[in-house]
Order: structure tokens, then sequence, then C-alpha cells
């Protein structure tokens, strides 16, 4: 009996889930074959929308983990004990979000199998050269910080170089925001406001899924939470989300003003999208359930639905992102049909390898899970 | 000289040459034409256009020479008033388009426009061959649809494959030339599309089921089937078809090789009755032959009026000398229904209502008399003005009428044939009486007067007459041109001279075309506007004034019999032609697609393809008249074999040498011809090389004013044919003031107007309508016509770029810029009926429908819808739109009239 | 050698909108189906060949749109590999497709809307022939082609495909560097614009009107 309990408490994860993920991770394997194969015309992008599902998956893992490893050398550097238990979880989803955004990456490109000339032929000036610098960076950094956090006993002091380090290295995942807000022929991206959009929903991000992640690990007693315990990452989460609520409209008012004849079509065609739709209302549930869980003493249901509506928010946050970046043509004129304008509808392939790589994150958290002991007793 | 030699030297002279005194001639040759007809023709099918007096004759004669110049000639004009003006070239859609960098020295550096340059630089073929690798060799052949561009063109071959083509250098680089189309060929020429073997029907006609023969099976077929049907019904029920899809001379079906082969046989000649209105009207005031100028004449035009030509679609490389000449300063007018490109680079755009510019021009000249505008020394030396018009026989007053006697006749020293000398009379203004034409008389050019109890009134009388109704008020009732408009470039074209009229088939595809012609062509002789450098109408297009059409045409004088459109389909519905018993009973189709290119496909489906007991078809590609034949013939394609070019609206001669061998099984249509004449034992006419024909082909007429020979064209590649100047655009009709009619000047007014030939709905024809410029409404784009109540759109097809005709009709990289067919229509149009931009649309009339997108253009006007023509009708979703148009012919002119053609528009719901 | 600066000059006045330079580029480079290095743009109304406005202000015009060959490349910046580059002798900005690794990255960054295809399949060919030029682009899946101003061509002296074909006579091409070039006469006389020049590309395309 008590083995048995010392091994719920190991392995919190049921191995159904991880076959499942297995499963879903397989297929993307298959889905991803095929795109290879058959060509990327199975994918939903084209000439006048060059990127699509992939790079908001990136920017959405490679922000997951940014935020993560905000969240996580934070009670180390500030000495916060209520937070000191979820930074070794913190620092763990990093290093899951980044393998997997960076497979984001691997599954974009036409030609995989050229990837080592990144490094060959590297390109110092190419912003996508600078996060791959910066993924780099972050894996090193995440890897011998979950270390030093794995070994670490009694005081953090020896451990707070090393965690201003990781929280310097999330705050740098603006950084990412470059790739794109360095695009002169892309309106919508190209703003000042994206390397802070980006970090705020980074944070966003990171609080979002360690609320689930908690939640969904609360039952085997893998982590001990107390009734308010996720209070203050609930609130962290809920100002980040105001933040970026905030900052659509600001973006919007701003747009709106520019009134140049692209900015104003820029509106339309987002006020026509649902995804927008999809990220509005998401961001304002989650945002109004956030601050009212406090309150109202956060129940398990209403912490997963609040979670759950924020990352919808933040994924489709990215969808949308990406997607109004090639909304819009420069030079619009009637010409002969070289593809079509706007993000479409992601093909079954385009599924097929978007969720395989999601399978492959929750995979290695499982895994992670059902390996480590990755939640601290908290302490005093 | 005997009456051989003579009957040779008049058909080989040039139309422009033919005075008077040949056609007083015509007498006496005439027994010996009855002679050569009863042999060409067979005894079982008189030919009656032959068989008749002297006028025949002359309507035989002229139709040959007309024929021979096979008039693409007439163009229109087309002005359009300022407020109007479109400014197609402000590109203001997006800021960014903004002129940014307008140089701070505009304006001063000297020196010509580097484009024009451009022109003076001949394409550098060192560098060219020097490009081309070991591997890779240059043919200089030329591409040949009916576009009227002729472009000479290099294919270069690779591993015995045309890999690409690229312009091939002319000695005026001014006429260096390729289009969208004639880079396409690469993958025409490879394409699955092609036919690729002789083969014979194995279905029903038209299911397309085939079995593959050998072309010994084939050539055995037809012999045998035109043998039996010659021996059953005359050589006569053999037919072949006038077809445009190859100019080169061993090729074409008009007067190529293949006219050539039948001319032999004596079968019949299906001659096309399309794209003749105009010049049949233009050849009423200037006679038979060319009445236009080089097009790069259009650079000495002060103003160009273009009336229903879409140059920068349909005449892509007549653009660029347009384009010079407004740079230099010119004035171009477009005169349009559609804001079309041209219309929008034009200085003043001008609208018109469909099938209305007879009544443009004659408003034109209403103004130029009212302010006169016109030219009296030219009407007095050059036109018929100065003519007395009796009042009771409409004819010209003439010496007999004077002197009440007989006229004189005189032999021809040289023919030994009699002359009639019955000179014209005219009105002396300082005898105050009437006397004979002769030089140094001043004649009145106005005045009604009484000549021995004969009333006579002056031709240029009669024309004011004729015209005066004509206001701009009433002008501006008819064409929707308001009245101001038209008075403003009345003056512009009679004092902003030379004006140059160049119109084209955009008018001429209404029944009342020729009206266009008669009245522009009169409009430009009473300013003088033709004959000079800058000065002309329409776009001069080379056809048969090259060809020694005696010889190679006729060999032996053997000619088929000619018939039009309407006779054979009088004969489809009940074997005769004009009352007498005449059947067709085999069509050969060649370089012609009719099923899909002519008027009235229902007709050709349900009536005239049944009434044939055998069709062959030759072509490259499997075409919706092939469909239809008995034995399809699989021809080379033009890079595949060599032949020198005929026609083309470049004053050059082209040879072209074959660039890589025939593929499949494959043959020229000269090969074709070969085998077909030794198996109908008349092998002898074809028992030549391909250069022994070439050099048979080129008019002596040519080759004794230029100079020119196979050798010299194999030499260069190119020959200039010239007339006036070899350094020089050449003149047209009316150089040096003189004309190819009977009076030798322009003649306004017709003493005996004729029909443009005699064919079944020419016996219709009534003289008295046809003396003088006049307008008659369309036959149906008419607001007041009962069937306008019920069809009221006004059914256009245009000539765009993505097609020659039928041709280049699935040529992939074409399709894929414009994938499928559309119907232009006017925003008013389409919200009337509910239709928006990519809506199914069925176009329909009582005679038939197709269905095609809408495309909504606000350059269409209300009540007229535009089709791009070209498309098989296998490429519709239903129908086709070749079923929309009808084979009513007008009387004088005997022409096709695609575009006066009611119709209506509705969404369709098929696809449901 | 001095440097060059290769520019394309289009009269606006002149083009009729033919799509011939677009054709003679397909044909020269031997593009897949799909693929058009060189477009025929009709600056009007919504669909090719139509006018904007109403009767009787009705406008039509025509671009044509290609790689504008700048001297700023915003597509050169961001490649990570340099599969794109701009090369300083002529100013031609080159393109690799052994090098591309089909990141697509440079599609993002160019602001000419299109101007830069994606092979999205392996290359299918209408032409049962392998048509143009010897040397013509060796085309790849997954890769990113676009206009190469000829660049083979260039080298050896001749002009680019697509302008020698232009029955208009509208298109030029030469040496920005050498004044008395049939280019710097044009610009001198006429006034011109460049497409998105307020991005700070600098094209090396002028379109006079
Ligand atoms: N690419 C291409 N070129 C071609 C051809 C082709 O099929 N494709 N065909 C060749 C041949 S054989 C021919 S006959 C020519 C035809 O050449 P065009 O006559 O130039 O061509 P269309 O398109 O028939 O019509 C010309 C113009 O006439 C206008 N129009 C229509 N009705 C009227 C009218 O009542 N009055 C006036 N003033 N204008 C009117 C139309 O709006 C259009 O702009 O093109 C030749 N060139
Ligand atoms: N409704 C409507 N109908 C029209 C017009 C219109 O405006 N509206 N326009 C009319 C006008 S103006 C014209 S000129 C006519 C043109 O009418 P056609 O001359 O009948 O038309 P094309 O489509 O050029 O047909 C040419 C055929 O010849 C074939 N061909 C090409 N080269 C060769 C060769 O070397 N040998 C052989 N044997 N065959 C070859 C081609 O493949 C093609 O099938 O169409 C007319 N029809
Ligand atoms: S289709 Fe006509 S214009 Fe085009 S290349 Fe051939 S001949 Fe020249
Ligand atoms: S070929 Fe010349 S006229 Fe035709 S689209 Fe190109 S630039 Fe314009
Ligand atoms: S147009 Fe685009 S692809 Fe061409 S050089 Fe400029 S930025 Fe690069
Ligand atoms: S797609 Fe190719 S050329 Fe473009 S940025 Fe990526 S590697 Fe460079
Ligand atoms: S320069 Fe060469 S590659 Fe560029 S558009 Fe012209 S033909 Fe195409
Ligand atoms: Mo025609």
């Amino acid at each position: 009996m008590n083995s048995s309990i010392a091994q719920s408490r190991r392995k919190p994860v049921n191995p159904l889930w991880i076959a499942a993920a297995a499963v879903v991770t397989v297929a993307g394997v298959v889905a991803w074959v095929v795109q290879l194969t058959q060509g990327m015309s199975t994918v939903s992008l084209s000439n006048l929308t060059p990127w699509g599902t992939y790079i908001a998956g990136f920017i959405f893992f490679m922000g997951l983990s940014a935020g993560s490893l905000v969240l996580s050398s934070l009670p180390v550097l500030f000495d916060l004990p209520r937070f000191r238990p979820y930074a070794k979880l913190g620092a763990y989803i990093a290093l899951a979000s980044l393998i997997v955004g960076g497979l984001y990456i691997m599954v974009d490109i036409g030609k995989p199998d050229r990837l080592w000339r990144i490094v060959r032929y590297a390109h110092l000036g190419s912003p996508m050269l600078w996060d791959l610098l910066l993924t780099v960076a972050y894996l090193i950094v995440s890897t011998v910080y979950l270390r030093r956090l794995m070994q670490a006993k009694g005081d953090d002091k020896g451990l707070k170089p090393l965690a201003l380090i990781v929280f310097l290295a999330g705050l740098a995942d603006g950084l990412t925001a470059f790739v794109f807000a360095t695009q002169i022929g892309r309106e919508y991206w190209y703003s000042a406001v994206q390397p802070i959009a980006f970090f705020v929903a980074a944070v966003a991000s990171a609080g979002a899924t360690i609320l689930l992640v908690m939640t969904f690990l609360k039952p085997s007693g893998y982590v001990h939470l107390e009734c308010c315990d996720l209070n203050p990452i609930s609130l962290l989460t809920a100002s980040m989300l105001g933040l970026s609520l905030l900052l659509i409209v600001s973006e919007m008012v701003t747009l709106a003003f520019s009134r140049s004849a692209s900015a104003t079509e820029l509106i339309d065609l987002m006020i026509a999208s649902p995804v927008f739709w999809v990220e509005i209302v998401s961001g304002v549930a989650a945002l109004l359930l956030l601050l009212i869980a406090p309150l109202r003493g956060g129940g398990t249901a209403q912490t997963v639905t609040s979670a759950g509506l924020a990352l919808v928010h933040l994924a489709a946050k990215r969808l949308t992102f990406v997607g109004m970046g090639f909304a819009v043509e420069n030079i619009d004129y009637a010409g002969v049909n070289i593809g079509s304008v706007g993000a479409a509808m992601p093909t079954l392939v385009e599924f097929g390898v978007a969720l395989g790589l999601l399978g492959l994150f929750i995979l290695l958290l499982t895994v992670g899970f059902n390996s480590f002991q990755l939640v601290d007793e908290p302490r005093g | 000289m005997n009456e051989e030699q003579f009957i040779k030297s008049l058909f080989t002279k040039q139309a422009e040459t033919i005075t008077p005194a040949d056609v007083d001639l015509w007498p006496a040759i005439q027994e010996r034409l009855k002679q050569i007809d009863a042999t060409a023709a067979a005894e079982e099918a008189p030919n009656p256009d032959l068989s008749g007096g002297s006028p025949s004759f002359k309507a035989r004669l002229s139709e040959v020479i007309q024929n021979l110049t096979y008039s693409y000639a007439t163009r229109k004009e087309s002005p359009m008033d300022n407020q109007q003006k479109g400014s197609g070239s402000g590109l203001s859609r997006r800021t960014f388009l903004k002129a940014s960098g307008a140089a701070a020295a505009a304006v001063t550096i000297a020196g010509p426009d580097p484009r024009t340059l451009r022109n003076l630089q001949v394409i550098d073929e060192q560098k060219l061959s020097a490009s081309a690798t070991s591997e890779e060799t240059i043919v200089a052949t030329f591409c040949r649809p009916n576009c009227n561009n002729g472009c000479r063109i290099y294919a270069h071959v690779r591993d015995g494959k045309v890999v690409k083509t690229s312009p091939a250098p002319f000695p005026d680089p001014s006429y260096n030339r390729i289009c969208l189309r004639g880079l396409t060929h690469p993958e025409q020429m490879y394409s699955d599309r092609r036919i690729k073997y002789p083969m014979k029907r194995a279905g029903e006609r038209g299911e397309g089921k085939w079995e593959r023969i050998t072309w010994g099976e084939a050539i055995d077929t037809i012999a045998s089937k035109f043998q039996e049907i010659t021996e059953q019904y005359g050589s006569t029920a053999v037919a072949f078809t006038q077809g445009s899809g190859n100019f080169g001379v061993l090729s074409a079906t008009m007067y190529g090789a293949q006219h050539r082969f039948f001319s032999v046989l004596g079968s019949t000649c299906l001659n096309n009755t399309l794209d003749v209105a105009v010049a049949h009207g233009n050849n009423k005031v200037f006679g038979p032959g060319q009445a236009a100028n080089d097009i790069a004449d259009l650079r000495n035009a002060k103003t160009i009026f273009i009336n229903g030509s879409n140059v920068t679609e349909s005449l892509i490389h007549v653009w660029h000398f347009i384009a010079e000449a407004q740079e230099a300063g010119a004035k171009v007018i477009v005169i349009d229904p559609i804001f079309t490109t041209t219309a929008s680079k034009a200085d003043q755009w001008v609208r018109i209502r469909p099938g209305t510019d007879a009544a443009f021009y004659l408003g034109m000249m209403q103004v130029v008399f009212a302010e006169g505008l016109e030219n009296p020394q030219y009407i007095h030396d050059h036109t018929v003005g100065p003519f007395l018009v009796r009042e009771d026989t409409k004819k010209f007053l003439r010496q007999s009428d004077v002197t009440g006697e007989e006229p004189e006749t005189t032999v021809d020293p040289a023919t030994g044939a009699e002359v009639t000398i019955d000179p014209y009379v005219v009105w002396s203004v300082e005898d105050k009486e009437a006397v004979v034409l002769a030089e140094g008389v001043e004649a009145a050019l106005t005045g009604t007067f009484e000549v021995n109890g004969i009333k006579v009134t002056t031709a240029l009388d009669l024309l004011k007459e004729a015209v005066a109704e004509y206001t701009p008020e009433t002008v501006e009732e008819i064409t929707t041109i308001p009245a101001q408009t038209l008075h403003d470039l009345a003056v512009l074209y009679a004092t902003n001279t030379p004006s140059t009229l160049f119109s084209y088939m955009g008018i001429d595809h209404y029944d009342n075309g020729h009206l266009a012609g008669f009245a522009q062509a009169s409009l430009a002789s009473i300013t003088g506007n033709i004959g000079i450098y800058g000065g002309t109408i329409n776009e001069r297009w080379y056809y048969a004034d090259n060809l020694d059409v005696m010889n190679f045409v006729f060999p032996d004088y053997k000619f088929p019999r000619d018939i039009y459109t309407d006779d054979l389909f009088e004969t489809a519905a009940n074997g005769t032609i004009k009352g007498q018993p005449d059947p067709i009973k085999a069509l050969y189709i060649s370089t012609c697609n009719p099923v899909a290119a002519h008027s009235d496909y229902n007709f050709w489906m349900s009536t005239v393809l049944p009434s044939l007991d055998f069709i062959v078809a030759a072509d490259i590609f499997m075409t919706d008249s092939v469909k239809q034949a008995d034995i399809v013939l699989p021809v080379a394609h033009w890079f595949e074999f060599t032949d020198m070019e005929l026609a083309s609206n470049h004053p050059y001669i082209v040879y072209g040498a074959k660039a890589v061998e025939p593929l499949y099984e494959s043959k020229s249509d000269l090969d074709i011809l070969k085998l077909l004449a030794n198996k109908m034992g008349v092998g002898q006419y074809f028992d030549y090389t391909e250069d022994e024909l070439l050099q048979m082909s080129i008019s002596p007429a040519l080759a004794e004013r230029t100079g020119c020979s196979l050798e010299k064209i194999k030499e260069d590649g190119v020959f200039k044919v010239w007339y006036q100047d070899p350094e020089k655009p050449n003149i047209g009709a009316g150089f040096n003031g003189v004309f190819g009619t009977p009076s030798g000047r322009a003649e306004f007014y017709n003493e005996n107007p004729t029909p443009r030939v005699n064919s079944t709905t020419a016996q219709q024809f009534d003289p008295e309508t046809d003396r003088l410029p006049h307008f008659d409404p369309p036959l149906e784009v008419w607001p007041e016509r009962e069937i306008a109540k019920k069809y009221p759109l006004a059914f256009f097809q245009e000539h765009t770029r993505w097609r020659v005709h039928t041709q280049y009709s699935e040529a992939a990289w074409l399709r894929e810029l414009d994938p499928e067919p559309t119907v232009k229509m006017s925003p008013a149009d389409a919200d009337a009926r509910g239709i928006s931009t990519g809506d199914y649309v069925e176009i329909y009339n009582d005679r038939g429908s197709c269905v095609v997108k809408a495309i909504v253009s606000a350059a269409l006007p209300a009540g007229m819808v535009s089709l791009p023509k070209g498309w098989l009708p296998k490429q519709h979703k239903e129908g086709t739109p070749w079923s929309l148009t009808h084979m009513q012919l007008n009387p004088s002119s005997i022409n096709q009239s695609y575009f006066d053609v009611a119709v209506e528009v509705r969404k369709w719901n098929g696809d449901k | 050698m001095a440097k060059k600066h290769y520019v394309m000059v289009v009269d606006t006045k002149r083009c009729i909108g033919c799509h011939t330079c677009a054709l003679a580029c397909k044909v020269e480079n031997n593009l897949p189906d799909g693929v058009w290095w060189n477009r025929t743009l009709t600056v009007g109304g919504d669909e090719m060949d139509t006018p904007e406005g109403e009767y009787p202000n009705l406008q039509i015009g025509f671009i044509t749109l290609a790689c504008q060959h700048c001297e700023n490349p915003a597509c050169v910046k961001v490649c990570p590999v340099g599969a794109t580059w701009k090369d300083e002798e002529t100013g031609l900005v080159m393109q690799d497709p052994d090098k591309c690794i089909g990141c697509r990255y440079c599609m993002v960054a160019c602001p000419y809307t299109g101007v830069r295809q994606f092979n999205f399949e392996e290359p299918q060919f209408a032409a049962a022939v392998e048509v143009g030029s010897v040397d013509a682009f060796n085309h790849q899946k997954h890769t990113v082609e676009k206009c190469t101003f000829c660049a083979t061509r260039v080298a050896k002296g001749q002009e680019p495909a697509c302008i020698e074909v232009c029955p208009a006579r509208a298109r030029t091409f030469g040496d920005l560097n050498d004044p008395n070039s049939d280019v710097s006469l044009l610009l001198s006389k006429r006034p011109y614009f460049q497409l998105l020049d307020e991005k700070g590309t600098e094209p090396s395309v002028y379109f006079l009107t």
C-alpha cells in the first residue's frame, strides 16, 4: 500500500495520458512526413501568406518558455516562498516548451535537411539568427538552472546569480518579437509595442500553464496546494492578460487614428476574423474569472476554465498576430493569382503537425512529472 | 500581247495601277474568260458569277482583286470629348504611386527618347549567337496566326527541340516584334493536345471516337471520296474553307498552296465573309486595293482617330507607333463605346453608341462643309466632286450625253482590244458650259445645270445634300456623342492635319459596317487626308499584292468556283444556290475553325455539317471543327517546315526555315497536298520543291519594281515590299491623288453601285440605296428594333491578347493568366440583374446561349456586354457564345455581323 | 571595373498591360506552373483589365511587378543562411536555390507583394520540354525564388528577357551609374515613381509617369 502511495506520488500521471500524448506525437510525425513528401501545398500557406500556424506555435512556445523562466527565477531572486515550490516546475516547462518551440521552426521550413546551414552560413544580420542564438542560450541556461534547482539544498543564495541570468533571459523574449517587429513590409507587426506585448503574453501564458498543470497534478498529491496558493499566479496572469487586452485596444486605436487605407483595411479584416473574436472573448472571460477566483476561493473547475481560456486567448492572439501580418497586401492590384491572401483554415496535415507538437509538449511534461519530482515541499 | 498574257498581266497588276483604260478593255477579253470558266467549272455546275456579260466579268475581276487584297484594310477611328476624358496614365489608387522623383532637369536633355533609339538598334545578332551555346541553334522563322502582326521570330533549338522563341530583327527595328502568344510555342508544340496520327471516325460524327489509320489509307479515302463526289455531282461539290490559321504561302487556304490545289481540282472555294464590310465601303470610294499607308506612317500624322479598334489588345504591335506619334505631339482620339486600354491612353476618349459610326462620320462631314473646312482644290483635282450627275439616270454626264453621238471606240495597239472613249464632262466656271474634263479646266464644284436638256448636279452638291441632315444635334441623338464634341472633333480632324482615321473591326462587324467605311472614305476625300504621308484610313495589311496569283494560285487558268457563307447555308438547307441546284457534298477544313469561329454555330451543327457526305479536317490541334470530321489529318507545327509569309501589317516578306522535324506522324500542309495531288492525278502541279513554289509565288510586278527574288529573301531572311520609296512608309490608296476607281478619282458618289460579291444575299441588293454615304441603323442592336426590346444588350466579342481567334485557346501558360470564359458588363446592367463579379451567368437569345463568368466593369456602357472571343465551345460550362450569332449578311457588304447581335443576360442556376 | 547599378525603367504611359514581359520571364527562366517572377498588374478596378471610377471619370493603368533589386533589400537582411544576397559589382539581388532552407523569411520581409515565390511542391512544368535559357534557374521544391534580373544574360552582355520583348517598348534596362545610359537619360527627362519608396528599400525599378 505504502509503496503504491509512494509510486503514485512519484508517478502522478496516468500512463494512459502519456500513451495518448505519444500517439498524438507519432501522428504528428506522420503528418510531417506527408508534408515533406507531398509538399507544403498540403498546408494552408501561400505565396501571399508564407507563415501561419507553425510560426504562431513557435511564438507561443517561445513565449511560454520565456514566461516560465521568469516565473521560475522570480522566487529565487526575490525570496518568494509561496512561489518557490514551483521554480523547478517553471524551469522544466521552459525547457520542454523551448524544445517544442524550436521544432515548430523545424516543421515550418521547407528544407529541414539544410538546417545545419544556419550554423554553417550563419548570417548575423538576420533576426532569425538572433532568435536561434536566443533559443540556444535559453536551452543552456534553463538546463543548467534546472540541474542546479534539482541539486539545490538549503537556501537559494548560491542560485541567485544564475536566477538573475535566467530572469534576464526570460525578459529577452522580446527579442523574438524583433523577428516580426523589424519587418517594414508588414504594417501590423512593424511597431515598437510588439516586444512589450510579446513579454506580457509570455508571462501570461506561463502563468496560465502553471495554473493548469498544478490543478491537474493536485489530485495525485504530487503538489501540495493550500486553498489560496494559486492566487498570486492567478493575479499575475490576470494582470498580464489585462495588459495584453489593453495593448490590443491601444493597437486598434492607433490603427484607427493613422487612417491610412491599409490600417482601415486591417481593422476591418480583424473585426471580420473569427479568430480575433475568439481572442477577445476568451481573453475577457479569462480575465474576469481569474479576478474573481481569489475572492471566491478558487475552485478547481474555475481555475481550469480560466487558465484554459487564457491559453486559448493567447494561442488565438498568436494566430491573429501572424495572420494579420499578411492580411493586407502592400500592392494589391489585380493580376494573375499567385496565392490567397490572409490566413486560411489550417489543413488536416497542418493540424496534425501542430497537434503532434502539442502532444510532444504534453508528453515531455507528463514523462517529466512521472520521472522527476519537479515540485518541492513547501518550506518552513 | 495575246489574250492569255493580257489576262495574266491584268491579274498581276498592282491594284493601284489599274486604270480606267484597263477597265474599258474588259469586254475584249470577256470571251476568253468564259472559256476559262468553262474549263474551270464543271459542266453540271455552271458558274452563274461568270456566265454573264461584261458587268459580271467586271464583278468577277473586282472580286478577284478585292479578294487578293483581302482588305483588312478598313479601320475606323474614334474620337471622344474632353470633359469625358479618362486620364488613364495617372495611377492614383495608392499614394505610393505618386511621382516621387520627378527629375530636376526635366525636359532639357537633348536628343531623342532612348526608347525611340531602341527602334534604331538592330538586335545584335552576334550577341545573340554568342549567347547560344554549342548545344543551341537559332533558326529564323515566323509566327503566323491571323493576328495581323506576322512576327519574324527566332526559334531556339536545343536537342532537336524548340525551347524558346525570341524576336528576330527586321531591317527597320521598329518592326521587331513578338507577343505573349508567340512566346508560348515551346509549350504548344510539345503538348499532348497535338493531333499525332491520321485518324478516321469510329463513332458518330462529333462523338470523339477515332481509329488510327495510315497516311496511305487516309489519302486513298480522301481521293476516292472526292472522285466519287465529283463523278456524281461535279467538281464543285467538293469545297474547301478559306481560313486564316496560317498565313504561310505553302499552307494558307487563302491564296496559298491549298488554294492552288483546289483551283486545279475545280473545287468550290468557300469564301469567308468576314472583315470585309468597311473595306467594301472604302473601296466604293477609292476603288479596290489597299486603302491604308504603312503603320509606320502613323508617326507622320498630327491627328489620329481610332474608331473601333482596341489597338493595345488586337493590334499590339501597332501601338508603339501611335505612342511615338503621341509623344511627338500628335492628338490621339479614341471613339469607342468601351473605355479600353487604348482609350485610356488617348488624348480624348469619346463614347459612342454601338453600330453608329457611319452617322458619326456623316456628322463630321456636315460640320466640315458647314464650317467651310473642306479642301476645294483636292476635291476639284482628285475626287468626283466636280462631276455632273444626271438626274434621270444617276450616272455621270459624259461626252456622248452632250454630243448625242455614240462614243468613239479605238483599238488598243498593245492588246488589240476595243476601247470605248467617252470622257467625263464638267461645268466650266470660265465658259459657263459643260466641257470635257481636261487639264486646265476649272470645273464648278457646286451647282445644278441643264445640259442638252439633261438636268445635272455636281456630285459634291449631292454629297453635301446627303450629309446635310446629319447635324451635330441629329448625330448626338443617333450616337450619343455631344453635338459640341462632334463639332470640335470635326474641326480638329480637318485642321490639325495630316489626319489619319485608324478604324478597324469594331465598326466592321455590324450590318451597316460598309456605310461607316463609305462615310469615312468620303470624309478623308473631301479633306484630302488620303494618299499622303500621315493622312490615310485603316491599317495596311499586306496580302496577295506580293503574290503571283495567276501562276501560283490559279495555274493554267484553273480557278476554283467561289461561293460565300450565305451560299453554303442555302445549299445546305435546300441544295440550291441562287435558285440553281448546286450541292456541296464534301468539305476540306484546314487553317480554319468554322464551327468555333464563324457565325451561327447552331446552323453549322444542325444543317451544314449533316448536309455533307464527307468532311476532312487538317489541323495541328483537336478543335471543335476537327471533332466533326470523318478523316483527321495531323498537321505539322509552323516551326516544323519551311514557308514564307504572305500577309501581315508590316511591309516585309519573311522567310521561315524549318527549325525541327515534324513530330509524330504529322506533315506540313504542302506535303499532305503533294500526296493528295499525286493520288488524284494532278501531281504535276506540286512536283516542285518548297523553294521552287515560293519563287513561283513572288509577283512579277513586285520583282520588277523592287528586285525581289527568293534568293534575296533568303539571304536576309526578309525583304521589304515597297511601292513609292524603299526608304519611306508605303502609301496606300490615293497616292499622288490617283485612285483605282473607274474615274481614277475618289468616288464618294457611285454611279454604278454593286454589291461586294455576287452571293445569294446580293440578289436583294438595291443600287439606289447605295450611291451616296448615309446611315442605316444596325440590324439588331438598335433601341427601336423589335428584337432589342426582348434582348436589350449589344453582344460584343473583343479580340483580346489571350488568343488569336481560337488559336492559343488551350495554351497552358496563357490559361494560367486567363483561366476561363468571361463576359464583362456594366455596373448598371449587372445591378439590374442582380449579378456580381464571379457569378456564372447565362447569355442568351432566341438562337442560343452560353454560360460564362461575369466580370462587372465600369469600362462598359449600359446596354453592351463584351465577351472575349476565341474560347472553344468545349471550354464553356454550358452552351457556346457562337450559337448566339447569326448569318444575316448585308446585301451590299456580304459580311458577317458578329457584333450586331442582341442578347440578354441572367444569373445562371445550373450549378444548383 | 567601376561598380554598376543595374536598374529597370518601365514607362507606365506606354505599358499596355499585355503580359508579354511576364511570359518572356516565364519561358526564359523555365518557371514552374503557377510561378510568375514578373507579373502585370492592373492599376484600376478589382479585376484584371477593369478600370476604377465611374463614367466619365474612368482610369486604368498598369505596372509590372517583379523583384525590385533594392539597394537596401529587406530580404537579404533576414535570410539566416545568406541564400539571397546583394552582388556588390552589379547591384543585383541574387538568389541561390541550393542554399535556401525554405524558411520563407525573405518573403515575409519583402514589402513587394508576391515577388518572391515558394515552390510548395516538386515543381511541375506545363511544357514537356525544358524551356528557356540553358542556364535557366534550378527550381527546387520547398525553396524560394524570384526575378534574378536575368543575371546570366546580363553577365553575357544581353538585356533581360522581359526587356527585348516588350511590344510597347516600355521597358528599359541599364546601368544607372553610367550617366549616358538609356536609363539615366530617361530618368533625367521624365517624372517617375518607385514602388513603396517610403519603406526605405531603395528599389531599382523605376516607373515613368
Ligand atoms: N490578340 C488578338 N489579336 C487579334 C485577333 C485576335 O483574335 N486576337 N484577331 C485579329 C483579327 S482577324 C481582327 S478582325 C482584328 C480585330 O481588331 P479590332 O477591331 O481592334 O478588335 P475588336 O476587339 O473586335 O474591337 C475593337 C474595338 O471596337 C469597339 N467597338 C465595338 N463596337 C463599336 C462601334 O460600334 N463603334 C466603335 N467606334 N467602336 C466599337 C470595341 O469596344 C473595341 O474596343 O484583330 C486582329 N488581332
Ligand atoms: N462570334 C464571333 N466570331 C468571329 C469573330 C468575332 O469577333 N465574333 N471574328 C471573326 C474574325 S474577324 C475572323 S478573322 C475569324 C477567324 O476565323 P478562323 O480563321 O476560322 O479562326 P482560327 O481560330 O484562327 O482558326 C484557325 C485554325 O487553323 C489551325 N491551323 C493553324 N495553323 C495551321 C496550319 O499550318 N495548317 C492547318 N491545316 N491548320 C492550321 C488552327 O489550329 C485553328 O484551328 O473569326 C471570326 N469569327
Ligand atoms: S501571335 Fe501574332 S503578335 Fe503574337 S508573336 Fe505570333 S504573330 Fe506576333
Ligand atoms: S511587355 Fe511592356 S507593355 Fe506589355 S505588360 Fe510588359 S511592360 Fe507593359
Ligand atoms: S524587392 Fe523584395 S525581394 Fe527584391 S530585393 Fe527588394 S526586398 Fe528583396
Ligand atoms: S527562404 Fe531561403 S532565401 Fe528566403 S530567407 Fe529563408 S533561406 Fe533565405
Ligand atoms: S529581369 Fe529576367 S528574371 Fe527578372 S522579370 Fe525580367 S525576365 Fe524575369
Ligand atoms: Mo478578322
